[in-house]
Formats: structure tokens, sequence, C-alpha cells
């Protein structure tokens, strides 16, 4: 990780269109101690231009740009900006959209309507490697690695290139679906609310290689790639 | 040698009288080997290989009693009697008998007829010589003699003697024996029947062999082959019928087979005594040609389809009475041997009757094979006529039989029809199985439409419940929340944190709404879990307190989208009439499953406030407690309050089966 040495600061990109929600961010992060805005982009073309720039923390992305979809962004910032926690704000969090961006390489996701202190808790939580998650993403994650359990017999396949979850992700991922939070997750599982977190991010992970293992193996049945 | 004076005085005048009477009568293969005959008169020593051809002989007859077995030796001197000379063939004509001579069966009145044929001197030859006889007939014994010895006699019986049979009988059998100067032929018959015997050859075998075999082949083998073929097929559509037994056709077909095996057991046996009685041999073959007419008969009704109801008796009725009036049974009656002339006057009787009413009826209904059958057994009538007059020697003797060609043209006339008949029901199979893919394929392909066309409106009905369940939700919900918010902020009366309220409560109604959408596969938790995840940032700021005691539940299996709206918007009604009204600190939520009465699953959120009144509030309360039972009735499930001072404990119960809800 080369984190710019100047401080402890958590550098913030911005690529968002909505001018309040820019503003309330903007205001939110000024009241940080410990975060900087690095750049606000209001476009897509934007967006991925700030990518040339030094590498920030966090990156937060809205899918509905004007001139296009933030999921080219996420992909974009995944490869540039490998070290970068990428983060989608959307208003209502509906698995539709962080589903796919999920899968494109974001790690966390950000509801628009959230308090500024709630905000900047999760931008914090982010950065230290914790990610959020609903019921709904949790039950769909679940399933998406139930199916490729049936469809390859043997527990694990190195050589799909398809990694499975391991039972601890799988308690985590059971526990979200009935309701719990992840601090009573923690007691439960008797490890820290930050640890039940990371295997979040772990799993989100695995989602993002497995997609991408997934359309790969699309464009190979479908003859696009060659080996 | 010189004993033998009538065939010097033929002169040459006589020779040629003949010759005219043959001409008229005979065929050109006779009239060529009388010229061959000619030829050997004139010129005795004639080359060896040119077979001689006797349409000439000399007949003497000798009645008698009884009969009586050949000489082993004769001579033509020792028989007294007047010699007449005759020309070849040559048919003996019954004889009328005197009333007043008794003739039994014991001792029938007979007569032996004598032919004399001269040879002329032959050089030797290296080869044997053969004498070949085409056609004899008797109801008795032919003996053949050469110079006065005994060369070939038939030995069966006197009735079935192989009369059908041509003879070929070798002459020079003994090292340097001369051939015979004078051929004996001794025919013996009962007074009352004909006979006779067809024009003679004499030759080496490379020269006249091919005559008979050419008449073997075609008088004797040629029946007894086709009806033997015949009958194979009939074997085959028998079997066909045994398992279609529907197909009566198939039997007829049978039947004819096998009638006409029967009758053509005439053409080609008779050299070997019969293994059953003469009577019996002749009640079966001369009786099957009955059976046979009969069964031509319901072949062609079968063709045409318009049995004629006179006929059938009629025909049935004629042979059956013929079968059983000449079933060899009967002492008195004479047997059907000696009556088959007359039977035979009675058969083609019928038969033209049956070939003409079924031509007629097959014209009608126009039916080919009908037709072609029917013409052909007039036809054949014509042929019966024939041997019916060759049988009587009205007619030159030497022909043949014509039945047995007859019965093979029908043979294979009746072979054609079973074939176009068998060939016709495989193409008809093969159509039905066509039309029958053509018609799945066509009910398939509209199976697969209505499939789909039921699919599109099962769609269409999903997408219209589900926008008729969003709109009653924004118009109850959002829509109202918002429009007196709208009246509310209008009249100055609510301050920017109230309105923030009010907005929160709209974007949280929202939340729901679209998580609502996401099926949650039966699973109740997943829904508290979803609303634990919604409300949770709002209780918490409030500073209340949630325990999450939920326990795992059965799945509900009637937990579509619109019953879990039902549930989040009874559930959060709770939550909300609890931050507002209560002042409550903890909030506790507990599932659990009940199999008292019904199986139910209990959901339970107990709080810690002052509590109300229940029936206040179900009677002038707010719209909350009500629309919470509402929505309980909607989904089948029943909501309930217990309220003190210390705190509230909301209840629903949810029915785990879907056929419980449906009852309510």
């Amino acid at each position: 990780m080369q984190r710019v040495s100047n401080s402890s600061q958590i550098r913030v990109a911005l690529v968002e269109d909505d001018v309040h929600f820019q503003n309330a961010l903007i205001e939110a992060i000024g009241a940080a101690p410990d975060m900087t805005l690095q750049s606000v982009a209001g476009t897509r073309a934007l967006g991925l231009q700030a990518l040339d720039q030094i590498q920030a923390d966090v990156l937060l992305v809205d899918l509905g740009l004007p001139d296009g979809s933030g999921i080219d962004v996420i992909r974009a910032a995944h490869t540039k900006w490998p070290g970068c926690n990428i983060m989608v704000s959307t208003t209502f969090g509906d698995e539709l959209h962080v589903m796919q961006s999920l899968e494109a390489g974001a790690s966390g996701y950000l509801l628009k309507d959230s308090a500024p202190e709630r905000m900047v808790f999760e931008i914090r939580s982010l950065y230290s490697g914790g990610s959020p998650i609903s019921p709904l993403i949790a039950r769909q994650i679940l399933m998406r690695f139930r199916q490729d359990d049936k469809s390859a017999a043997a527990p694990l396949e190195p050589a799909s290139g398809k990694p499975a979850l391991s039972a601890r992700e799988q308690e985590v991922l059971e526990y979200i679906t009935k309701g719990f939070t992840s601090d009573e997750i923690a007691v439960m599982m008797s490890v820290s609310r930050h640890t039940v977190l990371t295997y979040v991010r772990r799993i989100y992970a695995k989602l993002e290689v497995n997609s991408k293992a997934e359309a790969i193996f699309e464009a190979r049945t479908q003859g696009l790639l060659n080996d | 040698m010189t004993d033998y004076p009538a065939s010097q005085s033929l002169d040459k005048s006589n020779f040629y009288k003949t010759h005219a009477t043959l001409w008229e009568r005979n065929s050109l293969r006779d009239y060529l080997g009388l010229l061959v005959l000619g030829a050997t008169l004139w010129h005795p020593q004639v080359q060896a290989s040119e077979p001689l051809h006797f349409a000439f002989a000399e007949i003497l007859s000798i009645e008698g009693r009884g009969y009586s077995p050949p000489p082993y030796t004769i001579n033509a001197g020792d028989l007294h009697g007047e010699w007449q000379p005759v020309a070849l063939p040559h048919a003996l004509l019954p004889q009328r008998i005197d009333a007043a001579l008794h003739d039994d069966s014991s001792s029938p009145l007979t007569v032996v007829t004598w032919y004399r044929l001269q040879v002329p001197k032959l050089a030797p030859a290296a080869e044997p010589r053969y004498l070949y006889i085409p056609r004899w007939k008797t109801d008795g014994q032919i003996a053949v003699y050469g110079d006065s010895r005994l060369l070939y006699q038939s030995h069966a019986s006197m009735e079935w003697n192989g009369w059908n049979l041509p003879l070929w009988i070798a002459l020079d059998e003994t090292a340097g024996a001369l051939t015979p100067r004078v051929i004996l032929l001794r025919v013996e018959r009962p007074r009352k029947s004909g006979g006779g015997i067809s024009s003679v050859w004499l030759g080496e075998e490379n020269s006249l062999v091919w005559r008979y075999r050419v008449r073997d082949v075609l008088q004797v083998q040629l029946p007894f082959m086709s009806s033997a073929a015949f009958l194979a097929l009939g074997l085959f559509a028998l079997f066909v019928w045994l398992r279609q037994r529907d197909q009566s056709l198939y039997l007829l077909f049978f039947c004819v087979s096998l009638t006409s095996y029967l009758r053509s057991m005439h053409f080609y046996m008779g050299a070997e005594r019969l293994p059953i009685s003469d009577d019996w041999f002749s009640w079966l073959t001369v009786n099957s040609l009955f059976w046979m007419i009969a069964t031509v008969h319901f072949f062609l009704n079968y063709l045409h389809r318009r049995p004629p109801v006179w006929l059938n008796r009629t025909v049935s009725g004629v042979t059956v009475v013929i079968s059983i009036a000449t079933l060899p049974l009967f002492e008195a009656l004479p047997n059907i041997y000696i009556l088959s002339a007359l039977a035979y006057v009675v058969l083609l009787t019928m038969g033209t009757a049956v070939a003409t009413v079924g031509l007629r009826k097959s014209l009608q209904v126009r039916s080919r094979d009908g037709i072609f059958l029917a013409s052909w057994g007039l036809l054949g009538m014509l042929f019966g006529l024939y041997d019916w007059l060759l049988q009587n020697n009205y007619v030159n003797i030497e022909g043949s039989y014509l039945g047995s060609y007859s019965n093979i043209i029908a043979f294979l006339i009746f072979t054609y029809i079973m074939f176009r008949r068998y060939v016709g029901a495989i193409e008809d199979v093969k159509q039905v199985n066509a039309s029958l893919a053509m018609r799945l394929q066509a009910r398939e392909a509209e199976l697969t439409q209505s499939h789909e066309r039921l699919r599109e409106i099962e769609h269409r009905q999903t997408l219209s419940q589900e926008r008729q369940r969003l709109m009653q939700d924004m118009h109850d919900g959002l829509g109202s929340s918002l429009t007196s918010a709208l009246r509310v902020v209008e009249h100055g009366r609510m301050d920017e944190g109230e309105v923030a309220q009010v907005l929160k409560g709209c974007i949280d109604d929202l939340k729901l709404a679209i998580d609502s959408m996401e099926p949650v596969e039966a699973d109740l938790l997943l829904l508290l879990a979803t609303l634990r995840f919604r409300l949770g940032p709002r209780l918490e700021s409030t500073g209340i307190a949630l325990s999450w005691e939920v326990k795992n539940i059965p799945a509900l299996d009637w937990l579509d989208p619109k019953n879990a709206l039902h549930i989040l918007r009874i559930l959060q009604e709770a939550f909300t009439n609890i931050i507002k009204h209560t002042q409550a600190t903890v909030i506790r939520v507990a599932t659990h499953a009940t199999h008292e009465n019904n199986d139910f699953v209990v959901v339970t959120i107990t709080d810690n406030g002052r509590g109300f009144s229940v029936e206040d509030a179900l009677t002038c309360g707010g719209k909350g407690l009500s629309n919470q039972l509402r929505r309980a009735v909607a989904i089948g499930a029943e909501v309930g309050w217990e309220s003190n001072g210390h705190g509230t404990c909301f209840t629903l119960r949810l029915p785990i089966s879907h056929t419980k809800l449906n009852e309510k």
C-alpha cells in the first residue's frame, strides 16, 4: 500500500452528478478531520479522466451518470487503482445495482439518504477493510455460490478459477440473512466486529473473481476467446 | 417279316385322303409330323436321326367280361378278327350297352382294343430307340408290345392310371436287339366308357426326347409346380388371416389355393398306385372344382361387396348336395368318376353363373380386381368346356387339358389381387403414419402456441397485479404521507425537522416497497432481516435498543411479493407506533412456530413503553391499527395487541400452509 505519506488522511474521490449529494458529501468530508476530498467528477468521462491522477483511498461512484454507466468507472478504477476501495452510491441499495457494482470490483455501497455522520462512518469502515452488506445481497451471494456448487461436483475447482466460500464466510452470510447485525454476529462467532466486516470484504472479492471467471467461461464457450 | 399286309396295302391315294382329313382337324405340328411319316413311307431306308410319326394304325376290338391281365407275349397273328385301318389320334367312343346284358361291378362288360403299328425296317442305330405316346386314355389298362413281347403296362388302378402322363418307352434294351417291326398297343376298358390314343412316335433319343420333355413339362410338371406354389402362397395368406381375423379375403385366398391344389392332382398323379382309394380320390378331385368355384364366388363377393343372396344359396346348396351325394359311402350310387361327365355339366353351368354375376356386379361397382377375375372365370369356363369335350372324346384326344393352365392364370390373378391388397395395406399404414406424424406436429405446434399465449397472458396478469399492488401501496402510503405533509407545510405548521422526518418515512416506505419486489423464497426471516436493515438506522437515531431474538421457522410457501409487502407494512406500522407513541427504550423482536389449533408462525414485537388502550386505539385512533388489521385479513393472518402500563406486545400470526390461507 503506497499511502501518501504527508498524513494519515483518507483521500476520497467522487464521481457523482447529483449536486445536492455532492454538496452533502463535500460538507460531511469537510467536517471529518481524517478525510480529504481529492477530486469531484460530474460525468463518466471526467470520472475516467480522474483515474489518471494519483490513486485515491476511497472512490465513490454513482451508477446513473449523464454520459454513461458508473460501472465503467468502477471497472477502470479496479485495474488502474488496485489499492483503492471502491464504493457505489445508491438511493435504495437495491440488489440489482449493488450486485453488478460488486461484480465490477466495488467493495461497498453508500445509501444516499444516509446521515452525514453515517456517510463518514461508512467511508472509514470501508477504508479500514470492512464492507457493508444487506440481507437481500447476502442471500443473493449465497445463492450464487450455491449454484456454482451444484454445477460442479468437486468442492473446490481450481481449474475453473472459481473460488468457493469458506465455512465461516458462509456462516456470516447466513446470519445476515436472518437479520443479525455485524456486532451480534461478532459476538455469536466470537470474533471482532471488524473481522466480520473483513469476511464480507473477502466475500465481495470472491464474487468479483467469480463473475470474471464466469465471463471468461462464457466467452470461451461462445468461441470469443481461445484458451 | 412279311405278315403285315396292311402296311403294304396303304397305297398313295389312301394316304393322301387320310392326310387331307387330318389336315382339316390337326395342328401344324401334326401336319409336319405327317410329312415325316410320308417321307418314311416313300423311303423305307430313312436316316436314323429322323423319328417316325405314326398317324395310322390298325385296330381290332375284342369284347369280354371283367378285366384280364395282358399276356406276356402276343402275336398279332394270334388275334382273331378283322383289323381295321384308322387314323391316329384315335378316340374310342363309349358303347351303348344292350339292356339284356347284365353289367355288374364284379365282372363289368369290357372291351380290349388292339392297335397295330407297322414299323419300317430301320438300320441298327448306335443309340437306343424310344416309343413316345403323347397321350392315351382308358378307364382300364394299357399295355405296349414290341414284336410280340410286353414292353410296358400301366400298373396303377383302372381309373387313375396316369392317363395324363405321356409315355416314353425304351425299345432296344438288350445288346444287339433290333428295333421291333410291329408295335401292339392293348387298351382295355369298360364298354360304357371311352378311350383312345394319340398319334405315336418312334425314334432316337436326341431327335425325339424334346417332344416328350416339352409335353411332360407343360402337361404334368407345370400344373404340379404351380399348384404347389399356389398352395404355399395360400398358406402365407392363412397365417396372415390367423393374425388378422377380420381380413377374410386372406382365408378365401387360402381356400382357393387349397381347392386348386386338390384339383391339380388330377393332372400329375396316377403313375403309381394312389395312397387312397380310387373312389375317394375321385370324390376329392372332382368335388374340389365345386369347392373352388364356390370359393371364387365368395371371393368375388368380397371384391364387389354386393353379394347376391340367391346365388350364395344356390352355389352353397349345389356344392353341399353334390359333395354329400357323391361321397363314396353309399354303395347304391355310382361313384363320382362314373358321374363326372354329368357333374362337370352342372359345374360348368354353376361356374358360368358365378362368373357372369360376378362380372356384372364388379362392373357396377367398377371393381377392377373383380372384373379381371370374373372375366377370367368366364374364359376359364370355355377352357372347362374344352376339357369336358376332351374328356368325352369329342375333340382330338391328342390335345392337353387346359384346366391346369386356367388354374395357373387364375393363380397369377389371385396373387396379383392379394399383392395389390397387401402393398395397398402397407401404403395405407405408411400414409396413416405420415399423417399421424403431421397431425402430431400440428398439435405440438398448437400446444406450444397456446402455451406461449397462456404464458403471455400470465405474464401480463402478473404485471398488472404488480402494478395494482404498487399503485395501492403508493396511494395508501407514500402518496398520502406526501400529500398530508404538503398540506401541513403549506400552512406553515411544520418545521424543517418535522418535514425531514416525514420525508425519511417516505423514503423508508419506498425502500420497503422495492425490497418487497426481491424474491424472498418463502423465507420470513429474510423479510424480517430486510425490515431491520431498513428501519435499523432510524431506531438507532431514536436511541431505542433492538433485541433481535429470531429463531428458525418453517418456510411460508405463499410468501409472494404482494404478501411480503403486506407483512412488511404491518410490522413497519408496529415499529412506527412504538417510536411515535410509547416512549419505549427497548424493542424485542422474536419469532416462533406454534402447532396449537393450526400450524402458525408467530412474530412478536414487544416494547417496554407506556402502553395504550387497544379498544380506544381501534375505535377512535388513527388509521394505523386498522390498516394492520386490514392487511392481516388480506393475507389470512391474525394480529393482536396486549398492552398495559409496562409495555405492549404485538403479535402477528401467519399460517404456514397456503390452503389455510385460502380457507379464511
